[in-house]
């Protein structure tokens, strides 16, 4: 069971460490991705919805430090359609205002506040994995010896 | 010290015989899957001390959870530890299936492992909702359109069911204490059961070589087994810390209502393709005929045959199944979101 308790503290180290090194307060931004909010604003129009809810939504994704998957220029158009009251504009530009055929949410999320503590995580896993593996290697060697005896 | 212990909690108890063939890691994956749930047991006690469990500050609560590097750490770690509890819980299943050990004497331990799967679907399902953004927003508003459908039957599962508290906030009770609590009295059952019955012999040919194998084989004592479960779990651990570091958890935008723009997790996926051509039943038919196809499973077949190679139809109608739900999977993959709530 030894080496059990040693992986056990070789993860409470590494988290400890991962929490301590990384500086609260410096990492990612709270806001959240530009195509994400575009597309909410898309499916507001889409089903009819406020057109001042989708403009919310676009004001936030114009502020947006991640634009990746939206072209921004095309997204300004459509915030100016809806600033003139033209949903039916604004709709049919913000069609338009993505980079991939595909337009759906499931991956597009803020990313979580690591930086450090994500390679603090990568070696903690890696040292569990390494000990996980002794330690099973060992168990095995004991069991064949049982089984000798 | 282990003698001080032993006194008081006879642990040599646990030294009881088990064949050699139970520590393989085909025979260890339920243990790794109830090492993965204590794991977030613990990672989830963590959580919901940063955790706003209400419909204003749910969100909120969890983008602030994800911009703390320890929290996000933990969150992460029990994000990708539900996956893999997930996918040894289901590979656990393939397993007992191939091997045929829910046969006679076993049937029992394999209708309380049916059970158990449907509530783990049921912690993984509420889950997804805690974090509340759209995708969240999407699976509660399947939730409260099923219980429409399932008229009185689907009372739970109403908003209109308490008039004191959010359907948000239920889930998150649910997800905490109501499923916990019963996953881990059904996990208690089973393992009785299993225990009581035996671990069963490897099921490889005629029922005569079986019983020789299972009278000639070595035994070992059942601390090596939870030592093995110990030291994979261990793996499953370290597996979803590089996870964490390579793809850490996120949290999608706050939820608008009415609209459909995601998709389910994988284990859900499947179900994706038949609300698109069945419409909202199927989520309540789908997860029925595979529940109920497993729990009658014993009762069909009856055979006391257990060979793989001697029960081909049964082997054959295993793969179409896995091959269907690989198919259906990908297929709602690569479709494009369509809305089965909402007016879009």
């Amino acid at each position: 069971m030894r080496p059990l308790l040693l992986a056990s503290t070789v993860f409470l180290l590494a988290l400890v460490f991962a929490t301590s090194a990384a500086p609260q307060g410096e990492e990612e931004g709270a806001d959240q991705p530009a195509r994400a909010l575009a597309i909410q604003a898309l499916a507001i129009l889409e089903q009819g919805g406020s057109h001042e809810e989708a403009m919310a939504k676009l004001e936030l994704a114009g502020q947006a430090e991640d634009k990746e998957g939206v072209k921004p220029p095309v997204l300004e158009e459509a915030m100016a359609a809806l600033e003139a009251e033209d949903p039916a504009r604004g709709e049919e530009l913000l069609k338009t205002a993505f980079t991939s055929e595909n337009i759906h949410v499931v991956g597009v999320t803020v990313p979580p506040g690591l930086k450090t503590a994500r390679v603090a995580a990568g070696i903690a896993g890696g040292g569990v994995l390494l000990l996980a593996g002794f330690g099973l290697v060992r168990r095995r060697r004991l069991d064949r010896r049982a089984g000798a005896a | 010290m282990s003698s001080w212990l032993d006194e008081r909690f006879g642990l040599s108890g646990l030294a009881y015989p088990i064949p050699r063939h139970a520590n393989t890691l085909a025979h260890t994956l339920g243990g790794i899957t109830a090492g993965a749930f204590v794991l977030l047991v613990v990672t989830g006690i963590y959580l919901v001390q940063f955790y706003d469990p209400t419909e204003a500050g749910a969100h909120a609560s969890v983008v602030a959870i994800s911009q703390d590097p320890d929290q996000a750490i933990v969150r992460s770690l029990h994000f990708w530890l539900a996956n893999i509890f997930m996918a040894t819980l289901f590979a656990h299943l393939v397993r007992t299936f191939v091997a045929a050990t829910y046969k006679r004497p076993r049937e029992g331990t394999w209708l309380v492992g049916v059970v158990l799967f449907a509530v783990a679907g049921g912690l993984l399902y509420t889950g997804t909702i805690l974090k509340w953004d759209q995708e969240a927003l999407e699976a509660l508003e399947h939730n409260s359109e099923i219980a429409k459908l399932l008229g009185f039957l689907g009372f739970w599962f109403s908003a209109e069911f308490s008039d004191n508290l959010a359907l948000l906030t239920r889930d998150y009770i649910a997800h905490v204490s109501i499923l916990p609590f019963f996953l881990v009295g059904l996990l208690g059952v089973h393992l009785l059961l299993v225990k009581r019955l035996k671990i069963a012999p490897l099921p490889w040919g005629t029922a005569e070589q079986v019983a020789e194998r299972e009278r000639d084989e070595e035994r070992l004592p059942f601390t090596t087994h939870l030592a093995r479960i110990g030291y994979w779990t261990l793996v499953a651990l370290a597996l979803a810390l590089v996870l964490t570091a390579l793809r850490p958890t996120g949290i999608g935008p706050e939820g608008v209502e009415g609209i459909e723009i995601t998709k389910p997790p994988w284990y859900f996926l499947w179900l994706y393709p038949f609300e698109n051509w069945f419409g909202l039943k199927a989520l309540v038919v789908g997860p029925a005929v595979l529940l109920g196809g497993l729990a009658l499973l014993p009762f069909l077949d009856r055979s006391r045959e257990r060979d793989p190679r001697r029960r081909r139809p049964w082997m054959a109608l295993g793969v179409v199944v896995l091959l269907a739900w690989g198919a259906l999977s990908l297929y709602a993959f690569f479709t494009e979101p369509v809305s089965h709530v909402g007016g879009m």
